[in-house]
């Protein structure tokens, strides 16, 4: 069987604002065949060049092009499977580019080798210049087909850069097609995505104090999440993207609370003297992690918002320092920063182990965000005073996204857009 | 018992074969994300009125690692700037909280504040009306000491960067004293 979880990121370069970098591959990948799309013109090129890409990047892959095989069949009933079979390859993937000038369709078949049959026929209907967008969508589809877990090529990451101003950033999951979602001169922190895609929140210090603005993405349109004095920050969209909980300081000192975006009331979560902050919602809902230092060091807590006034309930003991949680997206553990003895670390934790996975294993990691098919992370690091991005796999595999330009910071992985 | 078990076979069997012999078809089209740039103006330079305010008075407390409580350095410091407020009750002051970059944003960013208000707290408790103490918190965002140095070239106002490195760590903690330009006053701080 193929290691599935076991993802690891191959060699890949894009002439963009983020770059790849890369280490290695898994050590049984999914041998696939893809055949030169049919289709004359550049954006043919251009398409599979991407699908090539995004494939390969996941490194759960090893492609064969035209080049590499028996026999290239044109047409799905010329393919003589055997021709396959002999290089040991699991998958055949045929693909069609339309373009009439104006809109671009690409129809792509997915044959399995071993049973000698054709597993997938899709089609992606694209728009005018998103021709990058249209090749995510086929690559996303070829690797749900081939690994039975949705592809990710199609999401979006947001993260904040400084330079001269701080920036709140948009781009592909490559670190392709960047967009300025916000500029100030002041700081920006803890960007955080609508369920749905279409929003995000975000803290900014534009008024010289800490303030949630809920900001959408298409119109620019932004409001204040809630109007008060005092500083508010550590946004968290609720899985069905009807509450906002954040951090709140009304009370001179940090408490959780919950925002109904419909009618802005607000509910208190936490009680505490200590810091309770970084609060994130389980994927049903039904439970809220924060951090709390309230045992004397920052750690990781749970509060069951089913069960009317319950108490907070410790989840990490481990280390002396684990703070800002996510849920993985099956609910079968958190990622968090975690701190054993000087270092910060991104680590795993399953609900059904008793020890914490460290990921990484530098000075300085933080901000943990996890991809929506829970089989990437990406954070930051600092590197020689630097910040920039970097990505681990479950298996611990690593690659980065360095920017050409200030440090980079808090990166945020959307849902689907698909 | 047994009619029901045998039944159950007979559903994930056909379920089984099902799921081996199908084929995906799909369509789809691909959305389109637009995205708008917003430009945040920082309103923050509206809040002091720098015309009428002449002297930023810069003192800087301490605090170890993941602490908010204060040392008995901190207090030495403390107790000679509720002397210069004391002195005159025009005197408003600014607490601003920061932490180093150890540790999560959100995190630090609740630290800074509890580290202001300690300090805001022992001033009230020093008899200092609450109304003349405002508390804010940076967090790891701006380290106090590049901070210092911006506003410093920014404002080219007269500044007194008073540093109490009374622990060997970069936790620190502002307190900026906004006074009425006075010779007098001015020698209050002299010895901070």
């Amino acid at each position: 069987m193929k290691k599935i979880l076991l993802i690891y990121f191959l060699s890949f370069h894009v002439i963009s604002e983020l770059t790849l970098e890369i280490t290695q591959g898994t050590d049984d990948p999914y041998r696939v065949a893809i055949i030169k799309f049919s289709g004359a013109d550049k954006a043919t090129t251009d398409i599979q060049k991407v699908v090539f890409d995004n494939l390969i990047r996941t490194g759960e892959f090893t492609i064969f092009n035209n080049e590499d095989l028996l026999s290239i069949p044109q047409i799905e009933e010329d393919i003589v499977f055997n021709d396959f079979k002999i290089l040991d390859i699991d998958f055949l993937v045929m693909g069609k580019v339309e373009d009439d000038g104006l809109n671009i369709a690409v129809e792509y078949k997915v044959f399995d080798i071993s049973k000698a049959k054709k597993v997938r026929t899709s089609t992606v209907y694209g728009i005018p210049n998103k021709n990058r967008q249209l090749a995510h969508y086929v690559s996303d589809g070829i690797y749900q087909e081939i690994t039975g877990i949705p592809g990710i090529a199609s999401t979006k990451i947001l993260y904040v850069t400084e330079d001269i101003n701080f920036k709140l950033l948009i781009s592909d999951a490559d670190g392709n097609n960047e967009q300025v979602l916000l500029e100030s001169t002041e700081p920006i922190i803890s960007p955080s995505w609508s369920p749905d895609s279409k929003k995000v929140a975000y803290v900014s210090f534009e008024t010289g104090i800490a303030k949630v603005y809920i900001q959408d993405i298409a119109s620019g349109n932004r409001q204040v999440a809630v109007e008060n004095s005092s500083q508010i920050s550590s946004p968290a969209w609720s899985p069905d993207g009807k509450f906002l909980s954040l951090t709140m300081f009304q009370d001179g000192n940090a408490e959780i609370y919950i925002l109904n975006l419909k009618n802005k009331n607000l509910t208190r979560l936490t009680n505490h003297y200590a810091i309770d902050t970084e609060s994130t919602w389980s994927p049903k809902g039904s439970k809220i992690m924060f951090t709390s230092g309230r045992s004397g060091s920052p750690q990781l807590y749970e509060l069951d918002l089913k069960k009317f006034n319950s108490r907070p309930k410790r989840i990490t003991f481990e280390g002396n320092y684990n703070a800002k949680g996510s849920y993985l997206p099956n609910n079968e553990g958190i990622v968090f920063v975690h701190r054993a003895d000087t270092n910060f670390q991104i680590a795993l934790k399953y609900f059904n182990e008793s020890f914490v996975r460290p990921l990484t294993n530098a000075q300085m990691d933080e901000s943990p965000s996890i991809s929506p098919n829970g089989n990437v992370i990406v954070y930051a690091i600092k590197d020689d005073g630097m910040g920039l991005l970097s990505g681990v796999t479950l298996s611990g595999a690593k690659f980065r996204l360095p920017a050409s330009k200030g440090a980079v910071r808090e990166p945020a992985w959307s849902g689907y857009f698909r | 018992m047994f009619f029901l078990r045998n039944k159950l076979n007979f559903i994930v069997v056909i379920f089984f074969l099902a799921s081996c012999s199908s084929m995906n078809v799909t369509e789809e089209k691909v959305n389109s994300v637009d995205v708008k740039t917003v430009k945040a103006s920082s309103t923050k330079s509206s809040n002091v009125n720098y015309d009428t305010m002449a002297v930023f008075a810069n003192a800087t407390v301490y605090f170890e690692f993941d602490k908010s409580n204060l040392t008995s350095k901190s207090i030495q410091t403390l107790k000679s700037t509720v002397n210069a407020l004391n002195e005159n009750s025009s005197i408003m002051i600014t607490l601003s909280g920061h932490a180093d970059e150890r540790g999560t944003r959100e995190y630090n960013l609740a630290l800074g504040q509890r580290r202001a208000e300690a300090v805001s707290d022992y001033f009230v408790l020093n008899g200092i009306s609450p109304d003349r103490i405002s508390v804010k918190s940076y967090g790891e965002e701006r380290p106090c000491l590049i901070h210092h140095l911006q506003e410093f070239c920014m404002r080219k106002l007269m500044y007194l960067l008073l540093y109490f490195l009374s622990l060997a760590v970069f936790q620190c903690l502002d307190l900026k004293v906004r006074l009425p330009l006075h010779e007098q006053l001015f020698q209050n701080f002299q010895h901070l």
